[in-house]
């Protein structure tokens, strides 16, 4: 039975030519999470506001959606993307009724469904709080309860986790997961971001831009299939959770069961490498007749290495980058301690660090340690009661807030970056051009997808031409793709003597792109490593690739580092056989079992 | 309020620091025995004790008014709070006795004259009971708003004017969101041009803030569809439904506050009901014979029946909380 479904489905914007959904055709089964995923611009969110009758935007629209349960006053929940947008009222009490009071029911029968619903999503303790004190996540899950909160049959979610860290966003996706196993609610989820939630769906829809579109603009796969179908165009590969990527990149397209998170990415890694090793020495004999090279050129031919980000000169300088090295210091603090107000308790506590010259610093912490106040202490927006906060001489300082819409104050995307001081035309699109937003100049900016505004404030703190840069959370809200491109333009700028100090929730990123790494926690650092050392020496607090091959093959924090220790272990295997037993790390005790169970 | 305005950087850490300061603010509101008396008890109350405070000029119920709220204060907000609170209001007290002083020349007391410029000691009088006045009426005010939260105005009034309390609640939840991201704005602003003064960059900023808030409003309205919010109560819904009903009559919408009215409750209002009526029909009275000028005249013309009503009146949440204290020390003993 279907709870959702649309035939030959076909919509045009007005004043539009071409349509932008065009004969989509989708059934999606009661009960099941459906993920829709599509690159930015391809019409998710149009198509899933036709799925949602009251919010069904205007245009031509041709073709059938049929919704199953229809008879129910609000058969349909609806999230959207940003926490804050959605709260209509003041109180977290108001905001659960606000649903229930727009369908008439009496006071008890409100009252007796707002407990039952703040108690199922944890809420109970907030009930009385005004929504503005609210953190992001909580705003989020309050808006997952308020549309649960009228007991629809099908919640449609339009990338909501996109503007929440990624512990918020897991803690949102297992409350999702919840309404989905516990309650039966059939559950259509928007997301550009893979990480977490294709190991929960059963169903994925992929949606073609309708220029692009191969014959049909919406594909539907198990997550198994959906994962060999990435596999084979190598473009989606990057969007897949670390331990598919690895496990695409090392198997090509073989006939397994795809791993989707990190437990099931452990136990494929220690099958994967004890079938190497027990097939290796018989392949062995068959190739011994070709010559040592030709072995390694035929292992390469088998395995496929995912391409590499360009600008990576930093990533090989990090290795001998030793953080007491003779490096001209950019920012030394010194003992800092702040408050926020008299009463108030210290959000950093004697917090001493320095951050060297034409690196990238990550810091890294969870809510509340003190991150953000720390860039506002470093930047001067924040005074510290007590300690040093100095700055290189003659280096100039730059802030990225952490929401890029407030720091646009124009109407179009170049007025804003010629309101910057001493910006002119030739600048500005020379600029434009770097970060590949030429063609946007003449839109409003707050018309810009994620990524594209973070790109644009970004552009507009480098018109500044600052030293230091100071960048809170640049990835929130981004897909895999655009936070390649910020990352390597961070490692461009790097190279360039820039210091930039990131913080950041996101590991990967952070392990992927900074050279040194600081854990904040309860307003001090607590440790500050090279990066390597750092998400190595972590054992929860660290990457999913760290996280997958911790115990099997040590010391990897990225996938493409796995690939290649993979990849070398086995041409060291396959050249002196003899060794391999002495390879204890790479499971050559010949007992895989043994090395899946201690993880 | 300009200090955490300051504060409002808007990032995760800091909300977390709020929630914890304002749970701590709204338990030891809860934890008293007045917050548990009906909404419709409490405006009763206050709208009576600012009443009687603003008819009497007579200083010795506007001090008792005075000191029972300065009592009150320290007893639901603590002495702290009430600092806070003296800090400005003895400055302004002051600026009202010196401008009464400096405008008002009538009176038959003279202290002092500067050329045409003479000060009266009446003038002084009158200033200070002014003061006094206003001074009882802000604490008032403040431990009005104290308990009188827009959940409880709001399930007062919601029956009568139910599009009205949704605006008031969506307004207390814009107000806050705004603030915060004018702090954001004017941040990013002060890193990008850290040397820009003046007016200009305010305004762009305002107008920034205005597509901001212009732009989010429409989420808001989707989500507010998308609960089922038709936006005309009371009169049938035209928009069509996808399961074939075209039209349907639109439900009023209801309200999820409630509080009981307990006889206990009700005694009450019967009681402050009465207090009220005896202490304004004596001060209306009475106040014809008390005057400042030419000299002060008819201090001894001071109605028994309105010192009363207003003792008892402004002393209710002393009593009722000193009752509370010893029930439970008694049910401790017990234990």
């Amino acid at each position: 039975m279907d709870a959702v479904s649309a035939q030959s489905l076909t919509f045009t914007y007005p004043q539009e030519d071409a349509p932008i959904l065009s004969d989509v055709n989708l059934t999606i089964p009661v009960g099941s999470f459906t993920l829709l995923f599509g690159r930015t611009g391809s019409g998710k969110t149009t198509l899933l506001r036709h799925l949602v009758p009251s919010l069904a935007p205007h245009g031509t629209r041709l073709g059938d959606v049929m919704i199953a349960d229809g008879s129910d006053l609000a058969p349909i929940g609806f999230v959207q993307q940003d926490p804050d947008n959605q709260i209509v009222t003041d109180t977290v009490f108001h905001e659960l009724a606000f649903a229930l009071e727009n369908q008439g029911l009496s006071t008890t029968t409100i009252r007796r469904r707002v407990a039952e619903n703040a108690s199922y999503f944890g809420l109970e303790y907030l009930l009385e709080s005004s929504t503005h004190t609210l953190s992001g996540g909580q705003k989020q899950i309050l808006n997952l309860a308020a549309a649960m909160v009228a007991d629809p049959s099908i919640l449609v979610l339009d990338e909501p986790t996109a503007e929440l860290d990624p512990i918020a966003a897991q803690n949102f996706l297992r409350h999702l997961r919840r309404v989905n196993t516990e309650l039966g609610t059939t559950i259509l989820c928007c997301e550009h971001r893979l990480d977490d939630t294709l190991a929960l769906s059963d169903q994925v829809l992929l949606l073609h831009d309708v220029r692009e579109a191969v014959h049909q603009q919406v594909q539907t796969f198990t997550s198994q299939e959906f994962v060999t179908y990435c596999a084979d165009s190598k473009k989606l590969a990057i969007f897949l959770p670390e331990p598919t990527q690895i496990a695409v990149a090392c198997s090509g397209h073989g006939d397994i069961t795809w791993p989707l998170d990190v437990r099931s990415g452990r136990r494929w890694l220690s099958v994967y490498l004890a079938s190497r090793q027990t097939i290796t020495p018989c392949s062995l004999q068959d190739l011994n007749a070709l010559g040592n090279n030709q072995l390694i050129a035929a292992c390469e031919a088998e395995i496929v290495i995912p391409e590499r980000s360009e600008g990576s000169c930093v990533r090989q300088q990090s290795a001998s980058l030793n953080i007491s090295s003779s490096k001209s210091v950019a920012v030394i603090l010194r003992d800092v301690c702040f408050q926020y107000g008299k009463h108030e308790p210290f959000v950093l506590k004697h917090l001493s660090a320095q951050f060297e010259q034409g690196a990238i610093h990550g810091i890294v912490g969870g809510n509340a340690s003190g991150k953000s106040t720390l860039l506002g202490v470093i930047c001067g927006l924040l005074k510290s009661q007590l300690g040093q906060v100095c700055i290189a001489k003659d280096l100039s300082l730059a802030a990225l807030p952490q929401d890029p819409k407030a720091s646009f104050v124009c109407d179009t995307v170049r007025d804003d970056l010629l309101s910057v001081n001493s910006a002119t035309i030739e600048i500005v699109q020379q600029m434009a051009r770097q970060f590949n937003i030429a063609h946007l100049l003449a839109r409003h900016p707050f018309d810009l997808s994620g990524g594209e505004a973070q790109k644009l404030a970004l552009a507009k703190i480098l018109l500044l031409d600052p030293d230091i840069l100071l960048l809170d959370e640049p990835t929130k809200g981004l897909d895999a793709q655009a936070k390649q491109e910020i990352g390597d333009m961070f490692t461009d700028l790097a190279c360039q003597g820039k210091t930039l100090i990131i913080v950041t929730h996101d590991l990967p990123f952070a392990a992927r792109y900074t050279q040194s790494c600081s854990l904040l926690a309860n307003g001090e650092i607590i440790t500050r490593d090279q990066t390597q050392d750092f998400f190595t020496g972590n054992s929860f607090y660290t990457t999913p690739t760290s996280r997958m091959s911790r115990k099997i093959v040590d010391g990897c924090t990225t996938p493409e580092q796995l690939i290649d220790a993979v990849y070398e272990g086995m041409l060291h295997d396959l050249k002196d056989p003899s060794t391999r037993c002495a390879r204890s790390g790479m499971g050559g005790d010949g007992n895989p079992r043994k090395n899946s169970t201690t993880g | 309020m300009g200090q955490t305005l300051v504060q409002a950087v808007g990032n995760s850490d800091r909300n977390a620091i709020r929630i914890s300061v304002n749970r701590v603010g709204r338990s030891a509101q809860l934890a008293t025995r007045f917050s548990l008396l009906h909404p419709a008890v409490m405006l009763l109350f206050f709208a009576g004790v600012i009443l009687l405070t603003l008819l009497s000029y007579h200083p010795a119920i506007l001090g008792l008014s005075a000191g029972l709220a300065i009592l009150n204060i320290c007893l639901y907000m603590g002495i702290a709070r009430l600092w806070q609170l003296l800090q400005w209001v003895i400055p302004m007290a002051l600026v009202v006795i010196l401008f009464n002083m400096l405008f008002n020349h009538r009176g038959a007391t003279e202290l002092l004259s500067i050329g045409q410029w003479t000060f009266t000691l009446e003038s002084l009088f009158f200033g200070a009971s002014i003061a006094l006045m206003l001074t009882a009426i802000m604490f008032w005010f403040r431990l009005y708003s104290q308990f009188m939260t827009s959940d409880r105005f709001l399930y007062l009034f919601a029956p009568i004017v139910p599009t009205i309390a949704l605006s008031v609640a969506m307004v207390q939840r814009w107000i806050p969101l705004t603030k915060q991201r004018f702090v954001q704005i004017r941040n990013a602003q002060k890193m990008l041009n850290p040397k820009a003064r003046g007016v200009r960059p305010l305004t762009q900023a305002l107008s920034s803030l205005m597509s901001w808030s212009i732009e989010d409003a429409i989420q808001t309205a989707d989500s507010m569809q998308a609960r089922g919010y038709s936006g005309r109560y009371g009169d049938r819904y035209e928009g069509k439904y996808e399961n074939g009903d075209d039209t349907k009559s639109a439900v009023r919408r209801s309200s999820f506050r409630s509080y009981h009215l307990t006889m206990r409750d009700i005694c009450m209002l019967i009681a402050f009901g009465m207090l009220i009526v005896m202490g304004t029909a004596s001060l209306f009275i009475t106040t014809r014979e008390f005057g400042f000028f030419p000299v002060v005249y008819g201090t001894e013309q001071l109605s028994g029946i309105a010192l009363f009503a207003a003792a008892v009146l402004m002393s209710f949440p002393l009593v009722l909380e000193g009752g509370q204290q010893l029930r439970w020390m008694q049910s401790v003993r017990k234990a």
